[in-house]
């Protein structure tokens, strides 16, 4: 009966032409016109003075000739690998938190925004540190060669991929795992069918969301930089990233087969994409928006338990333990001195706390992460708003593709696409002067940030039902208060998760700050480099532990001050399984579990989609 | 302890410079752009602080490894921002001259050039020597290698198998001369590339920079590493079991000053006084203080930092800056495909 | 549909009685307040309302006047275009050609759209649309931050909303700690708390059991007729509307194919359309035998019927036609009694009496009623009652 009502209505809140004209102008500005600035330098280097020709294939050659091909296997390969492993555990781990009484699902769900604020290099590092650092495993009696080749390898690149893309994976899947269920489950089950055949009928209907796990987390892999600088640098195991970064980093610089690079990226991931929408192509998963009852969790017993808490300590081991413990280690670690207990020394980090002049670049740092944080939130709202409501449209599916590949392009592409774009002559005839200034750097902070914000917000805002703003503004609240009371409140926790997410990256973030700060402008990291500059890993991995520990002290302070000072409203909606579960997902299950409210699957269904 | 040392050289060069002071209020009346300094060198900015602190002259700093700073130079070509740049490496600066970029036939007036300094400059005057450093030294820890090798060649030999470790020369533009220091000794890229080829076969190891090779010293996962001096002499301060040493042949590398040719009248005096200021006996001291290991002076009457062993005493060589740096497109690419992921 | 009011009386007189009361009631309140009511009530018209989405015209040219302080019921099935007219009105979409006037105020129009928070009106949603995030009386009091009042008053006239939708001790309660039917009597104490002119509902019980949604039907008219409001309200359930409704409105693929009372809609359908959405108990298909004014008998394979014709026009003896017969008009004759010839499949007990399904030649009848139970498989009779049959021309038929 609410077919009369179909995608379409949803337009009037999706707004018309000027305000998706705006969103448009915003996220050229931000994403695609210095992306494409960049990458047109892969055929016609002339147009930013980069070379003499205006249309060349040559840099194509050259970067098949520097190994593009195996580079782009290796990429494919690992991203393809990790995308799956990283399903498979997200998968279990949505189905432990949303479906069995498991103890300690709000804590599954905290550890997994931790795995998604530890940056993947320090991941990579600390395994590295844990399989090379002579003596530390054989003191253990750990060690063998075979571990150290397996770990050092595409082996261990693409499971440390896997592992870091398991958040998103579950994100994308737990709404799913969530509203696939309940009747439908009951009724596999009534007409005989047993554990297996409910997969199956069910597994077909959890495709879209598995899909789209599947798809983010192959374009964070295939553009991570992290794994791909450390072990598979180690390992002699290049990646197309890689590549790219060697192409930027040598002398003369060639952008013209970075761009090439990047070119292979987006390509990858939009062959990626199309591979997505065309499997989706012709089913119906509408059945997925009929009124169903939430799907019954499962009583765990004593085994139960013990099996589901074992799996998610594996995981969280493997994930954050082992490489936490990894980077722990070498920072308190005397070389040369074997693994023992006279080998631990505090000095790395009271040579930290000697480094002068930190104070300024961590101020400022922290100034960026807060405001370009908000409106990376504030923006990534808009945008996951925005293809929550046009996700069957063709604008809707470009946002998504732009989205998804500029997740897959890294940071210093942005940071050259930025110079090349506002740093033009032309611009400051017409009075632009962007380039070289603050604003200019916390813009391509938001750009960078800005699409893996609209995905983790993509599902929450996909549950917030219509009805809910309707409601508000037919009694009498503009637009605005429409949100801000009816809405935002829902979306509380995401919002605050979203928004330390890209304080996080923003303040410890590298390439877009060596490239844009202005002159005598230091972000932190920036700093940190240069005080790096000569030491070695011990006080590297001392200074990531300070830095990740300041991080986690933030997130500590704003989830505090969330809990003190939030209305009692905004947070019974998570707190149920006291963690930060998306409000809206709960406030949406609860309703379908009372009324069959049709928008709580058909979220689930669209963001999958 | 830095700023102690800093402090100290800022008061030794406000001594020595009182002359300069009188000039500079002489020129107070011509108008004070800020100067844009990209510099890699440890210098900065204690010889910037210095400079504006005698000649009132603002600089502003960009302060980030050679290759972010060549990356951003030449991404900024449309419109370039920067006035003054402060690296390792004259290929680069030739490179940048070949470009066009570069302001030509400027020398320094200040200050006497040894001879090697001499040898350094540019027949054009496109760029200006200030230091030198040696662009492969190699450093090991004796009790694990007790018998280095005297010359790079012997690294091929199988004692040697899997024990040595270099940097990228597409990703470290120090690691290029090194490398092209070596083909040149070898006799040309030839037999270089069939050298290189065979130390790969030998288990060489490729690391992306410096603190990497290191790195991975430390870690023990390789016996020695090859490095730029300056690296490996601050490292082996921090670690004393570690020794620093020059197998034939160490290629001479050059800190060079180049100046951008298209900025502002204005900018480019200032850049020109910034230069000149680096070859006063009050600029050599502070960039003496500021970081020791900087490379050795080239200014007569400058004695270098007792670190670092007499550069007469060290096996050096000096390649041909235009040949090999036309060079370097191909031969890091050669070695990309031929030894980093052959 | 056999659970709706008008189905459950035996006898054809009986069940017209029920919406015949309404309709009573309505005139008198017609003759009250002939004009615009004294709190405000405003008169609805909507002139000529489009709305396409792309290709699809999900209305078209609905034009329809409601006098204020009347009930409209907007009735049709799925996809017919009713809940487009209804958000149209609240403003939630922007119609694609047409007015609306709400009073004298046109808030839809050639380059007009009012936003619906500058409409003055209320609206109670198929799917609550409480704010989980708020309590019961903090949703109630929502709607009266247009009204600049003190926070107390708020308070009061919230708990007071409450109170009349016998929610009094839930206040401090939020949405998820209540029933579906109690979140549902907090919207519409949230849709009433304002005292708006105009009041909207959108299928308000389609999501609740059957027992409660009789319960809140009864409480939703009271209240609104209480307040005086005009109201709107669309559903796809015919009992509901003729019990609520002063005027009904039928929807079909986006058109208004009838406007009239209960009554009118009831016995005088405008199309097979109509009749077959406001109840059958089954249709019998044959020939047409004969055509006296507006009556019609068909010869059909289980014997000759008479009813009302539809059509107008002059359609020709032996068109093909089928008879669509109401369930009040069907009931198993008596001993001796005539009747067509049937076989009972299926027998309910109804509690009023039974309810039988009967197989005839060409077709079968529901709603049979009987005073006691035929067994399954009896030869029966069925008698068939020509006040409520109804007669439609096959479209192929039709000049």
């Amino acid at each position: 009966m609410a077919n009369d009502r179909g995608p379409a209505s949803r337009r009037w809140f999706r707004g018309g032409g000027p305000w998706r004209l705006a969103v448009w102008g915003v996220v050229a500005l931000l994403l695609v016109v210095p992306s494409l600035c960049f990458l047109v330098q892969a055929v016609s280097p002339r147009l930013f003075g980069q070379g003499r020709a205006w249309w060349t294939g040559a840099n194509v050659a050259a970067a098949w000739h520097q190994g593009l091909g195996v580079a782009l296997a290796h990429s494919v390969v690992v991203g393809a690998a990790a995308a799956l492993l990283a399903v498979v555990v997200a998968g279990g781990l949505a189905v432990v938190v949303e479906r069995t009484t498991a103890v300690g699902r709000g804590a599954t769900v905290l550890g997994l925004w931790a795995v998604l604020l530890c940056p993947s290099y320090l991941i990579a590092v600390g395994w590295e540190e844990i399989v090379l650092r002579a003596g530390m495993l054989s003191a253990l009696g750990l060690w063998s060669p075979a571990l150290q080749h397996l770990v050092l390898g595409p082996v261990g690149v693409a499971v440390v991929l896997g592992l870091k893309g398991v958040p998103f994976a579950y994100f994308a899947l737990a709404p799913s795992m969530a509203a696939v269920g309940g009747d439908l489950e009951h009724a596999v089950r009534a007409h005989g069918g047993r554990r297996w055949a409910t997969l199956r009928v069910l597994g077909p209907l959890l495709l879209p969301a598995v899909l789209s796990g599947l798809v983010i987390v192959f374009a964070e892999s295939v553009g991570d930089f992290g794994v791909a600088s450390t072990i598979a640098a180690t390992a002699h195991f290049p990646v197309a990233t890689y590549l790219l970064y060697e192409a930027i980093s040598t002398f003369p610089v060639n952008f013209g087969v970075a761009a090439v690079v990047g070119w292979a990226l987006v390509g990858t991931v939009g062959a990626a994409l199309l591979v997505q929408s065309g499997l989706l192509r012709g089913r119906s998963f509408a059945v997925l928006g009929s009124r169903g009852r939430a799907a019954r969790r499962r009583q765990l017993g004593w085994r139960g338990q013990l099996g589901a808490a074992g799996f998610r300590a594996a995981f969280f081991l493997l994930a954050l333990g082992v490489p936490v413990l990894g980077v722990l280690f070498s920072s308190v670690l005397v070389p040369f001195k074997g693994f023992g207990l006279s080998a631990l020394t505090l000095a790395n980090y009271r040579a930290l706390l000697g480094v002068q002049g930190l104070a300024g670049p961590i101020r400022f740092s922290g100034e960026m992460g807060l405001v370009c944080g908000l409106a990376t939130v504030a923006l990534g709202a808009v945008l996951a708003r925005t293809m929550a409501a046009s996700q069957r449209g063709v604008a809707g599916r470009l946002l998504d593709l732009t989205l998804v590949a500029a997740v897959a392009l890294p940071g210093v592409v942005f940071a050259a696409g930025y110079i090349f774009a506002y740093d033009l002559p032309a611009l400051t005839r017409l009075g632009i002067v962007l380039y070289g200034t603050v604003p200019l750097l916390g813009m391509a902070y938001v750009a960078n940030a800005v699409p893996q914000s609209s995905r983790i917000l993509l599902g929450p805002f996909s549950q917030v039902r219509d009805s809910l703003l309707y409601a508000a503004r037919v009694h009498g609240a503009g637009t605005s208060r429409a949100w801000r009371e009816g809405v935002l409140p829902l979306l509380a926790r995401p919002l605050l998760w979203a928004f330390l997410l890209a304080f996080a990256g923003i303040f410890l973030e590298l390439p877009i700050s060596e490239l844009l700060a202005p002159p005598n402008v230091v972000p932190v990291s920036v700093a940190v480099l240069r005080v790096l500059g000569k030491a070695d890993i011990g006080e590297g991995t001392a200074l990531s532990v300070v830095a990740v520990l300041v991080v986690l002290g933030v997130v500590a302070l704003a989830l505090g001050l969330f809990r003190l000072l939030a209305p009692l409203g905004w947070r019974r909606w998570s707190e149920g399984t006291g963690g930060a579960e998306h409000a809206g997902v709960r406030a949406a299950r609860r309703r379908a579990g009372q009324v069959g409210g049709p928008d709580a699957a058909v979220g689930a269904a669209r963001e999958a989609a | 302890m830095l700023s102690g040392l800093l402090a100290g050289a800022l008061g030794l060069a406000a001594c020595s410079s009182s002359g300069g002071t009188a000039q500079a209020a002489s020129r107070q009346t011509t108008q004070r752009v800020p100067l844009v300094v990209y510099s890699a060198k440890n210098y900065m900015p204690g010889v910037g602080t210095a400079f504006t602190k005698k000649t009132g002259i603002p600089v502003e700093l960009v302060n980030h490894s050679t290759g972010t700073l060549l990356a951003k130079i030449q991404a900024e070509r449309s419109d370039p921002q920067w006035g003054l740049l402060w690296i390792d490496g004259a290929a680069a600066c030739a490179a940048l001259d070949q470009q066009g970029m570069l302001l030509r036939g400027f020398e320094p007036d200040a200050g006497q050039l040894t001879s090697l300094g001499k040898e350094l400059v540019p027949a054009d005057h496109s760029y200006v020597p200030t230091a030198v450093t040696i662009a492969g030294a190699l450093v090991y820890n004796p009790k694990v290698l007790p018998d280095p090798p005297s010359s790079f060649s012997q690294l091929t030999e199988p004692q040697y198998r899997g024990k040595v470790g270099m940097n990228n020369p597409a990703i470290s533009g120090p690691t290029y001369t090194f490398v092209a220091g070596l083909m040149h000794q070898l006799g040309g890229v030839g037999p270089g590339e069939a050298f290189f080829e065979r130390l790969a076969a030998n288990g060489l190891q490729v690391f992306s920079t410096n603190k990497v090779t290191l790195t991975a010293l430390l870690q023990g996962r390789i016996a020695m590493a090859i490095v730029q001096n300056n690296a490996g002499i601050e490292f082996a301060e921090k670690y004393p079991q570690l020794k620093v040493v020059y197998p034939t042949a160490a290629t001479m590398l050059p800190s060079v000053i180049c100046i951008d040719g298209h900025a502002p009248k204005a900018e480019v005096a200032e850049a020109k006084e910034f230069a000149d200021y680096v070859y006063t006996p009050a600029g050599q001291a502070v960039m003496k203080a500021v970081n020791p290991y900087g490379g050795w002076p080239i200014m007569q009457g400058v004695t270098p930092a007792p670190l670092l062993p007499a550069l007469s005493s060290l096996p050096v060589q000096k390649i041909a800056t235009r040949t090999w740096g036309a060079r370097e497109a191909s031969i890091t690419q050669w070695f990309s495909e031929h030894v980093v992921n052959g | 549909m056999t659970k709706t009011l008008t189905q459950r009386w035996p006898l054809p007189g009986r069940a017209l009685a029920a919406p015949a009361a309404v309709a009573d009631a309505a005139s008198d309140q017609r003759g009250e307040n002939p004009g615009r009511q004294a709190d405000g009530a405003p008169r609805v018209a909507v002139d000529g309302l489009c709305k396409t989405y792309g290709a699809v015209e999900a209305v078209s040219d609905v034009s329809l006047v409601v006098e204020p302080g009347r009930f409209l019921v907007l009735l049709g099935p799925s996809g017919s275009g009713k809940s487009t007219v209804l958000r149209c009105i609240a403003g939630i979409e922007v119609p694609s050609g047409g007015s609306i006037r709400l009073g004298g105020t046109m808030v839809d129009g050639p380059g007009i759209h009012l936003p619906p928070e500058r409409r003055d009106l209320a609206m109670v949603f198929q799917d609550y649309a409480l704010w989980p995030h708020l309590s019961a009386e903090q949703n109630v009091a929502f709607a009266l931050k247009r009204r600049s009042l003190e926070r107390a008053e708020r308070r009061r006239l919230a708990r007071e909303a409450l109170e009349r939708v016998g929610l009094g001790d839930k206040a401090a309660r939020f949405p998820g700690e209540l029933s579906g039917g109690e979140q549902q009597r907090v919207a519409l104490a949230r849709a009433l708390v304002a005292r708006t002119g105009l009041v909207l509902f959108d299928e308000p019980l389609s999501n609740l059991d059957a027992d409660l949604r009789e319960q809140l039907r009864i409480d939703i008219g009271a209240l609104v007729r209480d307040q005086r409001a005009t109201a709107i309200y669309i559903t796809h359930d015919q009992a509901e509307a003729f019990a609520l409704a002063d005027v009904v409105g039928v929807l079909e693929r986006g058109r208004l194919v009838q406007f009239g009372t209960p009554e009118e809609i009831y016995r005088a359908p405008a199309s097979a359309f109509v009749a077959r959405f406001t109840g059958l108990a089954g249709e019998l298909a044959g020939t047409l035998a004969d055509v006296r004014g507006e009556q019609a008998v068909v010869q059909t394979a289980a014997g000759a019927l008479t009813g009302r014709l539809l059509a107008s026009g002059r359609p020709g003896r032996g068109a093909s036609a089928e008879v669509l017969v109401r369930p009040s008009a069907v009931r198993l004759a008596g001993e001796g009694e005539p009747g067509l010839d049937g076989e009972v499949l299926d027998g309910a007990f109804r509690g009023w009496g039974y309810e039988h399904v009967v197989a005839l030649a060409g077709g079968r009848l529901r709603n049979v009623a009987a005073p006691a139970r035929v067994p399954v498989g009896r030869r029966v009779r069925v008698q068939v009652d020509p006040a409520g049959c109804l007669v439609a021309l096959r479209p192929a038929e039709r000049r």
